[in-house]
């Protein structure tokens, strides 16, 4: 079936409406109107679905069947985010218009940080490994894991050359290997190029079976941010040694959620990474969450691209779970980006890049036709630039693999504490306030520090 | 008239019971009936899914499945082998989901769960969207 039940309806109106509900139109609330214009849309992708799949019209009515729970959750569950950016209490937006201004002083402080606490253990064969890391034809557009050497700059974008996450320091101990990473999402190409040899275990959890490919999949390009291997294509995920678990979840239900996720820990992840959330997290969901915090599992999840507080009363997220690591996201200028959910049980940013106000960050798309077409003339159509939390989210779960390779019984409150402990105060000649603690209230403890928070993770070893 | 007809007609709105609730985290959450157009209302008559709206606007369906979790140290199918059940199936090593029969209401039902001193969790099992971020 055709992704439905991660937050499909765009209400954009652009598809015809049915000429027998137009006289219901005009009595209609806008929330109906979105919700009439929703079951339009699901039903036109149904019906493509089906009628591709079968011929005759007694199979395409039972696979139209098929589809009704499906379309009903989509479309009347639809309208989380729309409360969400209601309940908004605080939306003002961080200007980038003077970044350029403060980004000599930034560089200085930060080469002094990272020259301090870059690790020494380079050894050769780890070096071999960073310099065929970097041989990867589009890492030079990745600018989340080396900004220094990004050519972005070169092509009109501007990305500040402290804006990636340190990788390289991290990569110089470890990239990974020996630890299994989950993404639960909504499936992933198995045969993608640049992803298909790190995929240890593909699992859809709505079916119980094997097939989690997807046309136009989050996951897959998730996916890719952590463990997208070393093998001369497209780029390199973070722990690019790591295996990954991708599991498909598409059922909105609580108990499908907490078969995904114990499926996960039974099959061995250390690590799951989460790019979506309801707003609206369940006790037994929590309960669960916490179940794998106490088994020693990391789980991250991402805080969500509304640009609002997520202390906003009624908002009760996936990412502000105590036993989860909550991720917004750092853009190009290297400060927290504007569409970043915030809040006080936020712990920490992560490049997720912003396409409007620069490029994006460089992830795989759907292989060959099905992919989007690039529109920056810098990469091929299996590839593509892409922004949100969604993408902070793997991208600091690869450091945490990282961390889980170093030291295979660190525990998720240890994770936590690194990652946050280690992160670069960034923002600073803006308009950051950090407190005793460390914190700031949309750049929570600061930018991920891969380097750091790895020689760390190896340091406590016992 | 036809007009008049038309404008009762579409008027009508599918009203799911309201005053309904569930708790999380201790706290009651207050459901209200979710309003719908005749079309929709019509179509939804089939479905297996009831959607309530919370006081904070977020919507959420339930059927007749309910998650339920035992304080420490408790059997939890001895628990539940005092209540009603048509079906169970042990989720995790303490989550448990339960379905009940389609005449008795499953809000109810989890309420009186939730009020056993054995039990520390028990809601419907919500169906909620899970926005990609």
């Amino acid at each position: 079936m055709a992704t439905l039940l991660f937050s499909a309806c765009g209400g954009d109106g652009s598809t015809e409406k049915r000429s027998s509900l137009s006289e219901e139109n005009s009595t209609r609330t806008p929330r109906e109107n979105k919700v009439e214009q929703c079951f339009i849309q699901m039903d036109e992708i149904a019906l493509e679905d089906c009628e591709s799949k079968y011929t005759t019209d007694s199979k395409i009515d039972v696979c139209l069947d098929e589809y009704e729970d499906e379309i009903l959750d989509t479309c009347m569950l639809e309208e989380s985010q729309d409360t969400l950016l209601n309940n908004d209490d605080n939306t003002d937006i961080i200007s980038d218009d003077e970044w350029w201004s403060w980004i000599k002083e930034q560089e200085e402080n930060n080469a002094i940080d990272e020259e301090e606490n870059r690790d020494d253990k380079d050894e050769s064969t780890a070096t071999n490994t960073i310099t065929e890391a970097k041989a990867e034809p589009y890492f030079k557009y990745a600018w989340h894991l080396d900004a220094s050497n990004s050519i972005l700059n070169s092509k009109g974008y501007k990305i500040n050359e402290h804006a990636d996450i340190n990788v390289t320091g991290a990569w110089g101990i470890t990239m990974g290997a020996g630890v299994k990473v989950a993404v639960i999402d909504d499936g992933a190409d198995v045969n993608h190029e640049d992803l298909k040899s790190n995929i240890l275990i593909a699992y859809n959890a709505d079916t119980g079976g094997e097939n989690i490919q997807t046309k136009e999949s989050h996951g897959n390009t998730c996916a890719g941010f952590i463990v997208a291997p070393i093998n001369g294509k497209g780029i390199v995920g973070v722990s690019p040694e790591s295996k990954m678990i991708a599991i498909k979840l598409e059922d909105s239900s609580d108990a499908y959620t907490i078969r995904a996720f114990e499926y996960a820990k039974k099959h061995g992840a250390k690590v799951i990474s989460c790019s979506w959330g309801s707003n609206n997290v369940s006790d037994a969901v929590v309960s669960e969450l916490k179940s794998l915090y106490n088994a020693g599992v990391t789980v991250l999840f991402a805080s969500g691209n509304e640009g609002v507080s997520l202390d906003a009363q009624g908002t009760n997220d996936e990412s502000e779970v105590e036993w989860v690591i909550g991720v917004g996201a750092s853009g190009e200028n290297n400060d927290v980006t504007r569409y970043s959910n915030y809040g006080k049980n936020i712990d920490i940013i992560a490049p997720g890049g912003d396409t409007q106000e620069a490029i994006g960050v460089l992830g795989l798309d759907d292989m060959g036709e099905s992919g989007y077409p690039d529109e920056t003339g810098l990469i091929n159509n299996n590839y593509l630039f892409a922004n949100g939390t969604s993408f902070s989210t793997p991208i600091t779960a690869g450091v945490v693999a990282m961390m889980y390779a170093v030291n295979p019984n660190i525990t998720p409150k240890q994770v936590k504490e690194i990652l946050t402990a280690t992160a670069t105060k960034v923002g600073k000649e803006k308009n950051a306030s950090y407190d005793e603690q460390g914190f700031d209230k949309k750049r929570a403890y600061g930018k991920i520090n891969a380097g750091r928070a790895v020689v760390e993770a190896e340091r406590i070893k016992i | 008239m036809k007009k008049q007809i038309i404008i009762s007609f579409l008027g009508l709105t599918l009203l799911i019971n309201a005053g309904e609730f569930y708790y999380s985290n201790g706290n009651k959450v207050e459901l209200s009936k979710v309003e719908v157009s005749q079309t929709i209302g019509s179509r939804m008559l089939n479905s297996r899914t009831k959607y309530y709206k919370t006081a904070t606007g977020k919507s959420i369906g339930v059927r007749d499945d309910i998650l339920v979790e035992c304080v420490a140290n408790k059997d939890c199918k001895e628990v539940l082998s005092k209540y009603e059940i048509t079906e169970i199936s042990q989720l995790t090593d303490s989550i448990y989901i339960i379905k009940i029969s389609s005449d008795k209401n499953v809000f109810e039902f989890a309420q009186k769960l939730y009020g056993d001193n054995n039990i520390k969790i028990a809601h419907p099992n919500l169906r909620k969207i899970r926005n990609r971020r």
